[in-house]
């Protein structure tokens, strides 16, 4: 994912012109990558069409302010961080699952299904009670495949920070799989 | 090299996240050790566990957007619009006091208001009156009523401004959203016409003779 895309700066400079259609491309450009972020960040699948409109919202509202410097996508994900924080805050939900998200894969036999059901619910609660600041580092590496630069550019932190979280959120995770005993079999080879 | 600074590497490597010496490095020494080996393998498996869950597709309402958005600007306008009003009601209040000089007094069983220069009856108060009457207190007084008069001014002209470019800009977003509803009728009712082309395109059977 490539932070300098010169298409949304041009229809970033459009738009606060007065374009509306130019709002209406952005928005249908990164409403998928906000709402897949959304998914894994928030662990909650019937959050996110409210959350991606309450990002677009404020992007609306805020859009005046911005500043272009070919970062568009980098301000859009800050503003995606903090719906995210602020409706957790008011949810305050404890433990959260992604028990209605199903993982792709090859249609593997019923029994399967159900056992990989099982295993990737344990696995998405996992990710969801990691911290904070873990999570959306593993989010953002791992599931929007961002770079480690890209990583510091949008949540303002360093990127060698943003590697000893990825590194510990990991180790967590290994941990907590293997507590649960879900992590994946030895592998056959 | 032992396995101590290596371990807290192997989540990266997992990632492919090393330079290409430091990987190179740790890849040897796992060749000889079959600890750090298992470990590494671990967090592959914990990459693979994560998977790639399908993500619920969304359309953001736009049409609903430009609503809300119109919706939070009129509320800031009129959030500006009431400390805009309390900021001038105080100011008012201020100024009146000053130019009236207005004098409220608690005694034993009776309350006294009084505004102006004090009475000459009140002869038992005269040497506080004069000290009060006091030419340059006066002027410096009134110096102050004009600064405060000036500010007042200032706030209530910068205020119909912000009135103003809000009403502006909110003028401008509702022209938006009629632009976006008037294309989304458009576009409806294209597609209107394309679904009904379709539909009688494979529905309707052409009647016996002629060509299809």
């Amino acid at each position: 994912m490539g932070f300098t895309d010169h298409d949304d700066a041009a229809l970033v400079a459009r738009w606060q012109q007065g374009d509306a259609t130019a709002f209406a491309e952005l928005v249908s450009r990164w409403q998928q990558p906000i709402a897949r972020f959304l998914t894994h960040f928030l662990g909650r699948p019937d959050l996110v069409s409210d959350s991606c409109q309450e990002v677009f919202l404020r992007a609306l509202v805020a859009g005046p302010r911005y500043r272009e410097c070919g970062a568009f996508c980098a301000w859009l994900y800050r503003i995606a961080v903090n719906v995210a924080r602020d409706l957790r805050r008011r949810r305050r939900h404890g433990s959260i699952s992604l028990a209605n998200t199903e993982i792709v894969s090859a249609a593997p036999a019923p029994d399967a299904i159900s056992e990989r059901r099982e295993a990737d619910r344990l696995v998405a609660d996992a990710v969801a009670t990691l911290p904070e600041p873990l999570r959306l580092v593993l989010v953002l590496r791992h599931y929007e495949e961002m770079s480690f630069e890209d990583i510091a550019r949008t949540t303002g932190t360093p990127a060698s920070t943003l590697k000893s979280r990825f590194a510990a959120a990991l180790s967590t995770l290994r941990t907590r799989l293997r507590n649960l005993d879900c992590s994946p079999k030895e592998s056959r080879s | 090299m032992n396995c101590t600074p290596i371990r807290p590497l192997l989540p990266l490597l997992s990632y492919g996240e090393l330079p290409a010496n430091e990987a190179d490095a740790i890849r040897a020494h796992l060749a000889d050790c079959a600890a750090c080996r298992k470990e590494l393998a671990e967090f592959q498996h914990v990459r693979a566990a994560l998977g790639c869950p399908k993500v619920p597709v969304v359309h953001v309402d736009l049409p609903r957007l430009f609503h809300e958005a119109a919706d939070r600007q009129a509320r800031r306008v009129r959030r500006w619009h009431r400390a805009g009003v309390a900021v001038t009601g105080i100011a008012a209040a201020l100024l009146l006091i000053a130019v009236l000089r207005l004098e409220i007094r608690v005694e034993t069983q009776q309350l006294t208001l009084r505004w102006g220069a004090v009475p000459v009856q009140d002869l038992a108060q005269a040497e506080q009156v004069v000290v009060r009457a006091d030419p340059a207190a006066l002027a410096a007084l009134q110096e102050r009523v004009h600064v405060l008069d000036d500010l007042l001014h200032a706030v209530i002209i910068d205020i119909a401004d912000r009135d103003e470019r809000q009403a502006q800009r909110l003028a401008r977003l509702f022209e938006r959203l009629e632009e976006v509803r008037v294309q989304n009728g458009r576009r409806w009712s294209e597609t209107e016409r394309n679904v009904a082309a379709m539909h009688a395109a494979m529905l309707v059977r052409p009647p016996r003779g002629e060509k299809p």
